[in-house]
């Protein structure tokens, strides 16, 4: 999941990033040459991943979607202040948290339901669940309440350990990455994800 | 080593974030101790529910189609962003230009009634009551103002006005400008006074 991003990611690493080793930096001078073909490419490669980071961080489906869209204009509207040494990845999801912890400060968010808030009816709008066609109805059931509790841990975590698992976990970023989008050192990283894995172990302590 | 710091190991170590020597005094540690294996087992459990999570969900078209209207708007407005003023400013820049333009001319305007007054304006001045320092000022707020008032004391004493001008003080004294010309008048004659090095005379002349 995280393994062909992170893989990217790891591929462009070294001490200059250049346009010819990571086609995302490519396409990012293609957008400040002016192409809008190339930015429809970054948007259709980054916007999914960027839209689900944005919803976990900020627990609302409408919040995450005005974030995104809020990220993808700024990038447009930015476009002249990135620089190809800096990975692209890195650069978009700096702007993307820090979208994110502001929405996250404003007060009237605590008055929003929680969108990933255990229900009693069928949940249409909640998280997807994984194995959807298991074999096993019972597994099934089983996977699909763990992930949704995985879920409600997630939300549960405070704001930097919640982006810094999901930028390590979900989105594939190197730590190295993650302590450069969250403005921390690596072994600030190593500490936050610690705590953060520790905390979902005991809000999931049924399912171990 | 000690578990505090082989348990934050742990999950550095499956992301592939140790360094080697690390990776192997964490290895060592584990070989070596039963609690710390116990918690990477469960650590693991939660990682594996991590990464069968669902990584990203299809974007609405509806935001797509929302973003990539504003870009084609900030291209079309030629946005290139990092230097220019902000966009208000420039939607405004019209409306501000006008402002400015309107307010040169009536400051110019104010600026020549006052560079160029009428003499008849000028005469009539003597019409209007002035302030003026007492004969002898009470000590404490006399020392502050006396120069204040020497200054005030420079205009020149205008002739006596016209005597159509004199029947009809209503038709002008009042009038902001005339004040505001008559400030203008001691700042001049004030000016006059330090170019020429004078002495400034007594308040009552």
């Amino acid at each position: 999941m995280a393994a062909p991003l992170r893989a990217g990611i790891e591929a462009a690493a070294g001490t200059a990033t250049t346009a010819s080793s990571d086609p995302d930096v490519a396409l990012m001078l293609r957008v400040q040459a002016g192409d809008q073909g190339a930015y429809r490419e970054l948007f259709a490669k980054f916007a999914p991943r960027i839209l689900q980071y944005a919803r976990r961080l900020v627990g609302s489906e409408a919040r995450a979607e005005e974030v995104t869209q809020d990220v993808f204009v700024q990038v447009f509207r930015f476009r002249d202040r990135y620089r190809p040494e800096a990975r692209f990845a890195t650069w978009l999801y700096t702007i993307a948290t820090n979208l994110c912890l502001n929405e996250l400060r404003r007060p009237e968010r605590h008055l929003r339901v929680d969108l990933w808030e255990k229900r009693d009816e069928p949940d249409d709008e909640g998280p997807p669940l994984p194995d959807r066609d298991a074999v096993d109805p019972e597994t099934g059931a089983a996977t699909r309440e763990l992930a949704r509790d995985l879920e409600a841990a997630i939300a549960a975590l405070p704001p930097k350990q919640r982006a810094a698992l999901l930028l390590s976990r979900m989105d594939g970023l190197a730590y190295r990455d993650v302590g450069e989008t969250l403005g921390i050192s690596e072994g600030a990283v190593k500490a936050l994800l610690f705590r953060a894995t520790h905390a979902l172990k005991a809000r999931l302590k049924a399912h171990m | 080593m000690r578990c505090r710091t082989a348990q934050t190991w742990i999950v550095a170590a499956r992301d592939g974030e140790l360094g080697e020597r690390q990776r192997r005094t964490l290895d060592r540690h584990l070989a070596e101790c039963g609690a710390c294996r116990a918690e990477q087992v469960s650590l693991e459990g939660v990682l594996t529910a991590l990464d069968a999570l669902e990584p990203a969900r299809e974007v609405p078209a509806r935001l797509e189609a929302d973003v990539l209207r504003q870009v084609r708007g900030l291209a079309a407005d030629g946005a290139a962003p990092t230097w220019t003023l902000p966009q208000w400013v420039r939607r405004g820049f019209p409306a501000i230009a006008a402002t400015a333009v309107v307010a040169l001319a009536v400051v110019g305007v104010r600026s020549s009634e006052v560079a160029m007054p009428d003499a008849r304006t000028k005469t009539a001045l003597a019409e209007r009551p002035r302030v003026t320092a007492p004969a002898t000022p009470a000590p404490a707020v006399a020392k502050a103002e006396a120069p204040v008032v020497a200054r005030r004391a420079k205009v020149r004493a205008p002739a006596e006005p016209p005597a159509e001008l004199a029947s009809r003080p209503d038709l002008f004294v009042d009038l902001p400008m005339i004040r505001e010309l008559e400030k203008m008048q001691h700042f001049d004659a004030i000016a006059a006074e330090d170019s020429d090095g004078g002495e400034a005379p007594s308040p009552n002349g």
